[in-house]
């Protein structure tokens, strides 16, 4: 499998959203000039300015805007929900759990409306849209970040994910 | 007894050898045994014949190889004859008339001791059973021969009568006139306790003219009515009736035995115990000197009969006394040992008797393998020298029988001493300071035996020798004791000085220097066995020993540094130098051993000997593998081994042993007369010297070590352009006159110098304020010396004047050359230091370019020819660091200004050069500073690591790789680097990391290596590499030193990388060692990529790229790539005990102080994922521990505490460091895969046996899933080679397959990202107008 399939994938959005289902596996498909085949993407990561945050009871749903489209990206944090650790009521959740239930309330707290993020997480469609599943945030303080981010798609598309 | 051979006296003193027979030995005949002849079936005593063919039919056919052995006679012999006392006008030794009696058989008479002694054996013909003869050395005996007859076993040869208590002795049977016709009424029936030795007393107290021969018995009588009213009956044998437990015998009562009834004395020691009676004794007075004791004494008709009571028996094989007691202490055990002629014997290997007079023992049978018995002694405890031992002291009422004879030994090693002064020095010490001297004694004859003539360390009967002078010193008034007469000792002794033993825990032992080194193999092996004991039990502890990539490492190395508190003993010796390495060592007969003083000055003598009681004694080496059984070194340090002279060889070579002193805290003894003094050395002129550089030795005949010696050693230094004049000696501090220089008025310089060492201060400020208004003149603080600073025009041939190309000042280069005798001035140059010389012309004047000292460019440094140091000054203050501070604002911050030691145990082997004043012979004090530019040059910069990498990196943008093309050889600059090293390791050694350390600890020193060296500062590491000669490395050159590297090149490869590489001239000063006891806490990664950079510098130089492109580079050339964090891999933390980190920075910051020795993260740059090794610093920015710290951390939550949260408790750091603490070492494993984190994939293992809580666990998670939430960050790195990696999977064990598939990288820095420079870069790269 090519080695991109497991690594964050730094696209735009305009990009991420052009991305299609693959038919044999979980991965979304990124179309290349022919002959080159598609490249499949399971992980990816973008980054941009929060324009809607949606707090529900076990997720947060948020949209990323970079400039070139909007990334819809959920968070969930259901980790102390108990059909996820165990099936006895009366024990308490494992540590681990503890700690991801922890970590992810901390990433939706630092998910406000205008905050400039760097969003990682898994790809994959949710009523026909692409969204990302996110696995961390970070709040990027300097607004730079973003055209570096830029940059770098462009570099890594240019050199790399459309070439090989 | 049927069938035994008669031997006659005769024989045995014909056959002059150590014989022993019996009569009843059984032997069975190896060959047919030769018809008896004639003559000997005729056993009668009166076998008439010069020669028994029977005893030399047994000597002759089996010569023993050993003629000093006792030889067994094979067949059943016996002796006869007539054992009685010796005679009175015998002319036997001194020894004899104490312990023997006399054995007469025909004509012949000899020594006689008898074992199982019967008092009716006297005067009666006796056949002699089993025996051992010892003839008398012809050459040592006394009355031309003869020798001593051991009686082992005998029997009457008459009918067997029993014995009726009559008259034992009696003063007529021998012929005594003492007052045979006076009234003697006294009689005493008591118990012998003790008897003195046999003393004379001179001829000028007596009145019938002639020396009065006796001895004292003390005599334990009863005073029951019983006792008192047999006494008053006279003449009548049984005065004495009923048991022992009737009477009380208690009152001691003291016999005088006068002339000639001394030849009692044999006889009355074997009456220690017994019941005796005593009659013809009259009761006297006896004044000696001022005092008058009562007692009995001796006359004409004394008799000594023996009653049948038994007072007691002895016991054997142990010993009942108290401590300091001496009346009724017995201890019976065998010699294993005699020393010092006697003085010193030891008992049972456990006991050391301490005999104050020879004649106590019966010297004849008093040798090693016989059991004897020490009655009446005082035991004595020494409290000296750590070292445990019981000494039987003996005194004048101490008794010491044989029980049992010894074969295996003939010489006698009891001498009777003579009366020099050391002999008598002894006598007046108390037991412990006595047996002290005596351990001293053997040291000293050992150590010094090829420096000094024995009677220069012994002393003669008039001359102190270095022994006594020694012991003196030390010595404190209560280790005396005052002798007394012999009646005062013996009647008066409980009231004598013999309980009293003063303390000597100030005495410590000198020991020779082959037991010291192997002491140090005892305590390096001891402790190397315990490491093993403990890694047994550690497990996983030592999995992670040591990590090894382009070279091996000697990481496993130990330094144990051991006060001299702790050993007890101090160090003897001469100081010299070896050749041809040149190495500082302390040298006796015995051995020697490396030492470093770091205040060494210039009139350390070779010939004298120096004591050093204060010391640190070093031990490193790598902790190899050793067997329990295979290292036995035995008693090293006992006083056994001392006295025995136990000559020790090393057989170690793993490991450097040196020790490390200061000349300050060590006492010189004037063994020479030829110590150089300042006084007549400095009159004269001297030339003003800057040393730029010592040479490190080089193997000018490496092919014939007998050339060795004549071997140089090199420094250079640049001259001065002035000269010192020391015109004369002065007693006084006058002022000199003005000296105007004719020749160049503008560059006088006016100083005043001075002599540190003595002068009054007062006269100092006097002079000085004086000259200060009077600049024009100098004067020494000394005593003696007058001179002045003067130019010397440098000429060369063509005219014009040198100049120094460096310095642009008038100096002229030279080369000091340094001989074979003289490498101990090489030794005290320090580079950077000023120096006189002196002149060899006899003007006043010297012009440099005519001098010819200086013919050829060089100068050789001799006895006659040596060098001053000299310290300047500046108005009577050191300023010597503000002086150079403008011209070395590089110098390392490790030497300008740093505190002295880092570490508790640190120790300095070489004192900073802004010191060097403490040890320089001369301080000029420069009067006008100004002056001081125009003359003194300017020194080398030392540069630290980071300035160094400063430099390099300068270097590298400037000058860039083409410009190297072209060159055959390695081009750069030659630099000074000062920096601790991290690790030595040789470049050409790929497999066992032992090697490595051979090359340190080789005997082969003239071996040259390629190696390459580790050196850091607090932030940076940089290697030099290239080859080294042993030779040229100091002693202490290891890892955990800091270093002075002069003259490494720095050079850039033509990869780009830029190098530090050795020289043929580079050499190596260490400034300070430290302990490094456990390896765990010194792990580093050896990597060399790990060379490191300040990132400012390393951002714009480093193209950015991707992990596929770093991992193809081929010389693993260093890559920028901007990535994130995915997972902790691989993860090892450590309390960092000693971190170089400001701990009040820390403390502030709440940065954890945490050592990583390494850490493995999976990195995504957005196109492949990459394994990143990290340590330290790195690892950390990796972990965001920096950014953990300011986390409030408790046991229910974790949030952001924003900086200001008030309780560092609280933080991350805070309890990462505290469970560090509590583990030690805590190592973290990912089993996942390495796309992703999960925190059930980690595993947590730690070294202590402690529990792991669910809080430290959650507390290591936190950090680890923090990490993997942090933002891009620039790295810079390389490759890590397959071998690399195939070891780190093997040591790191089990390292999760993923990894092993994914590509692997060293970071070499980690710096955060510039958004907007990173930007502006990529749209240049990009082509993005």
């Amino acid at each position: 499998m090519d080695p991109v399939h497991r690594v964050h994938v730094k696209l735009l959005a305009c990009d991420l959203l052009s991305l299609v289902p693959s038919s044999s596996s979980s991965s979304l498909l990124r179309p290349r000039p022919r002959p080159r085949p598609p490249l499949p993407i399971s992980r990816a990561e973008t980054l941009g300015v929060v324009v809607l945050r949606e707090r529900r009871p076990l997720l947060l749903s948020f949209l990323v805007d970079d400039g070139s489209g909007c990334v819809p990206c959920v968070l969930w944090l259901n980790h102390l929900h108990r059909r996820h650790f165990s099936a006895s009521t009366s024990a308490a959740p494992p540590l681990d759990v503890v700690l991801a239930a922890e970590a992810a309330a901390e990433r939706a707290d630092a998910v406000r409306l205008g905050a400039l993020v760097r969003v990682r997480g898994r790809v994959g469609v949710y009523r026909g849209a692409v969204q990302i599943t996110v696995a961390d945030v970070v709040v990027e303080r300097d607004p730079n970040a973003e055209v570096l981010h830029w940059l770098d798609c462009i570099r890594l598309a240019r050199d790399y994910y459309d070439v090989a | 007894m049927e069938g035994a051979h008669v031997l006659s006296l005769s024989d045995l003193l014909r056959a002059s050898r150590p014989l022993t027979g019996a009569s009843s030995l059984v032997s069975v005949p190896t060959s047919p045994r030769p018809p008896p002849t004639k003559r000997s079936r005729v056993e009668t005593l009166n076998l008439d014949h010069t020669t028994n063919p029977l005893l030399f039919s047994d000597l002759s056919p089996n010569p023993n190889p050993n003629p000093n052995a006792f030889l067994p006679i094979k067949r059943p012999v016996l002796l006869i004859g007539t054992v009685d006392l010796l005679p009175p006008d015998s002319d036997r030794c001194r020894g004899c008339e104490n312990h023997c009696l006399s054995f007469s058989g025909g004509s012949s008479r000899v020594c006689c001791y008898v074992l199982d002694f019967d008092p009716e054996i006297l005067r009666r013909e006796i056949a002699v059973l089993a025996w051992n003869f010892l003839p008398f050395d012809r050459e040592t005996g006394v009355g031309g021969g003869g020798g001593v007859l051991e009686v082992i076993r005998w029997r009457f040869t008459g009918p067997a009568t029993a014995f009726d208590g009559g008259f034992l002795l009696s003063a007529l049977s021998i012929g005594s006139h003492q007052e045979t016709n006076s009234v003697v009424r006294s009689r005493k029936i008591g118990v012998v306790r003790s008897i003195s030795l046999v003393f004379k007393v001179p001829y000028a107290t007596q009145h019938d003219g002639g020396d009065s021969v006796g001895f004292l018995a003390e005599i334990l009588s009863c005073e029951c009515d019983s006792c008192s009213s047999a006494l008053m009956r006279q003449g009548t044998d049984n005065c004495f009736v009923g048991g022992n437990d009737v009477h009380k015998f208690t009152k001691p009562v003291f016999v005088y035995f006068l002339n000639p009834l001394y030849t009692w004395r044999p006889v009355l020691s074997k009456m220690i115990g017994k019941l005796v009676v005593l009659s013809g004794l009259k009761k006297k007075l006896v004044f000696v000197g001022e005092e008058s004791y009562t007692m009995f004494v001796s006359t004409g008709r004394t008799t000594l009969s023996l009653r049948g009571l038994s007072t007691g028996t002895l016991p054997s094989g142990g010993m009942t006394a108290k401590d300091g007691e001496c009346n009724n202490s017995v201890y019976s055990g065998t010699i294993t040992g005699i020393y010092m002629q006697g003085m010193v014997v030891e008992l049972d290997q456990k006991v050391f008797l301490l005999i104050n007079d020879p004649q106590l023992a019966p010297h004849h049978s008093f040798r090693s393998g016989a059991i004897v018995s020490v009655r009446n002694f005082h035991l004595v405890r020494p409290n000296f020298a750590s070292i445990k031992m019981v000494l039987l002291c003996t005194c004048v009422k101490t008794n010491i029988d044989v029980e049992s004879f010894s074969l295996i030994e003939t010489k006698c090693h009891l001498k009777i001493q003579s009366k020099s002064l050391l002999g008598k020095f002894i006598n007046s010490l108390t037991f412990s300071a006595r047996f002290w001297v005596l351990l001293l004694v053997s040291s000293f004859k050992q150590k010094f035996q090829s420096v000094c003539s024995e009677m220069e360390i012994l002393g003669s009967n008039n001359k102190e020798g270095l022994v006594q002078t020694y012991a003196s010193r030390w010595l404190s008034p209560n280790d005396y004791q005052p002798k007394h007469g012999i009646f005062m000792e013996f009647c008066k002794h409980d009231s004598c000085m013999y309980n009293s033993e003063s303390d000597l825990k100030s005495l410590k032992l000198v020991i020779p220097l082959s037991n010291l080194i192997s002491k140090c193999e005892e305590i390096w092996v001891s402790f190397i066995l315990k490491r093993q004991k403990d890694a047994e039990k550690g497990g996983l502890r030592h999995n992670l020993s040591h990590f090894i990539h382009e070279g091996t490492s000697c990481r496993r190395f130990i330094r144990r540094i051991i006060p001299s508190e702790d050993l007890g003993f101090i160090l003897l010796g001469s100081i010299k130098t070896s050749s041809p390495s040149g190495r500082l060592q302390l040298v006796d007969a015995t051995g020697n051993i490396d030492v470093v003083i770091p205040d060494l000055v210039s009139n350390v003598n070779c010939h004298n000997i120096y004591e050093i009681r204060e010391y640190k004694l070093v031990l490193e080496g790598s902790p190899t593998q050793l067997d329990n059984q295979q290292y036995d070194f035995g008693p090293l340090l006992t006083c056994r081994a001392i006295f025995q002279q136990f000559s020790c060889r090393k057989r170690l070579n793993n490991i450097t042993m040196y020790v490390h002193f200061n000349l300050r805290d060590s006492n010189c003894l004037h063994v020479s007369s030829c110590a150089p003094s300042h006084e007549v050395a400095c009159v004269g002129l001297f030339h003003l010297l800057l040393v730029k550089h010592k040479f490190p030795s080089t193997d000018n005949f490496p092919d014939d070590p007998k050339m060795w010696n004549c071997s140089s050693l090199f420094a250079e230094a640049l001259v001065l352009p002035y000269n010192l004049n020391f015109p004369e000696k002065s007693g006084n501090i006058q002022p000199t006159e003005i000296v105007q220089d004719m020749l160049d008025a503008q560059k006088f310089v006016h100083v005043l110098s001075r002599i540190t060492t003595t002068g009054s201060a007062s006269n100092l400020r006097a002079s000085e304020r004086k000259f200060c208004h009077n600049p024009c003149s100098f004067s020494f603080r000394s005593a003696s010396l007058h001179g002045t600073l003067m130019p010397a025009r440098v000429h060369r041939s063509d005219g014009n004047c040198f100049k120094d190309s460096v310095d642009g000042q008038h100096n002229m280069r030279i080369l000091l050359e340094f001989k074979a005798d003289s490498f101990i001035y090489y030794q005290l140059l320090r580079i950077g230091g000023y120096y006189l010389l002196k002149c060899s012309s006899d003007g006043l004047t010297c012009n440099l370019k005519g001098c010819e000292c200086f013919a050829c460019g060089k100068t050789c440094i001799d006895s006659q020819n040596t060098l001053r140091s000299v310290s300047i000054i500046f108005n009577g203050c050191n300023n010597h660091k503000g002086s150079r501070e403008e011209h070395t604002s590089e110098v390392s911050s490790g030497r300008a200004g740093e505190p002295r030691s880092h570490y508790a145990t640190e120790l300095l082997l070489s004192s900073p050069l802004e010191h060097f004043h403490e040890t320089s012979d001369f301080h000029l004090d420069l009067l006008n500073e100004e002056h001081l530019l125009g003359i003194l040059p300017r020194p080398s910069e030392v540069l630290s690591v980071s300035s160094c990498i400063r430099m390099m990196t300068a270097e590298f943008r400037t000058t860039g790789i083409s410009d190297l093309q072209g060159h055959w050889l390695p081009q750069g600059d030659l630099v000074s680097l000062n920096g601790n090293i991290e690790d030595v390791h040789l470049n050409d050694c790929k497999s066992t990391s032992f090697v490595s350390f051979r090359f340190l600890t080789g005997s082969d020193q003239r071996r040259i290596s390629s190696v390459c060296i580790h050196v850091a500062d607090d932030t940076c590491v940089v290697q030099i590499s290239g080859h080294l000669s042993m030779r040229a490395c100091p002693v202490g050159f290891r890892p955990g030193v800091k270093a002075t590297f002069h003259r490494v090149l720095m050079m850039c490869s033509s990869s780009g990388r830029h190098a530090l590489l050795f020289t043929p001239v580079t050499f190596i000063e260490i400034n300070s060692i430290r302990e490094v006891v456990d390896e765990q806490s010194e792990e580093r990664m050896v990597l060399p990529t790990r060379l490191t950079f300040p990132t400012e510098h390393l951002s714009d130089t480093i193209p950015l790229g991707l992990f596929l492109q770093l991992v193809r580079s081929m010389d693993s050339k260093l890559t920028k790539v901007r990535c994130r964090v995915v997972t902790t891999q691989f993860l090892v933390l450590e309390h960092c005990g000693h971190d170089s980190m400001n701990s009040e920075q820390c403390r502030l910051c709440s940065i954890p102080k945490v050592n990583i020795p390494i850490a493995g993260f999976v990195m995504d740059d957005g196109l492949s994922l990459c394994c990143c090794w990290a340590d330290r610093d790195r690892a950390g920015m990796l972990l965001r521990l920096q950014e953990n710290a300011k986390y409030v951390f408790s046991d229910a939550k974790v949030f952001k505490g924003g900086g200001n949260t008030g309780n560092l408790q609280h933080t991350v750091g805070y309890h990462l460091q505290k469970m560090l603490k509590k583990h030690g070492r805590v190592i973290v494993k990912n089993h996942g895969i390495a796309a992703e984190l999960s925190c059930q994939d980690l595993t947590f293992s730690c070294d202590s046996d402690k529990h792991f809580s669910s809080s430290e666990e959650r507390l290591l998670k936190f950090i680890i899933l923090n990490a993997c939430q942090g933002s891009v960050l620039n790295i810079v790195g390389s490759a890590l080679d397959a071998n690399t990696l195939r070891w780190l999977d093997k040591e790191l064990l089990e390292l999760s397959t993923g990894v092993q598939s994914m590509h692997n990288a060293w970071v070499s820095e980690v710096e955060y990202v510039d958004p907007l420079k990173e930007a502006w870069t990529m749209l240049h790269n990009l082509g993005i107008k």
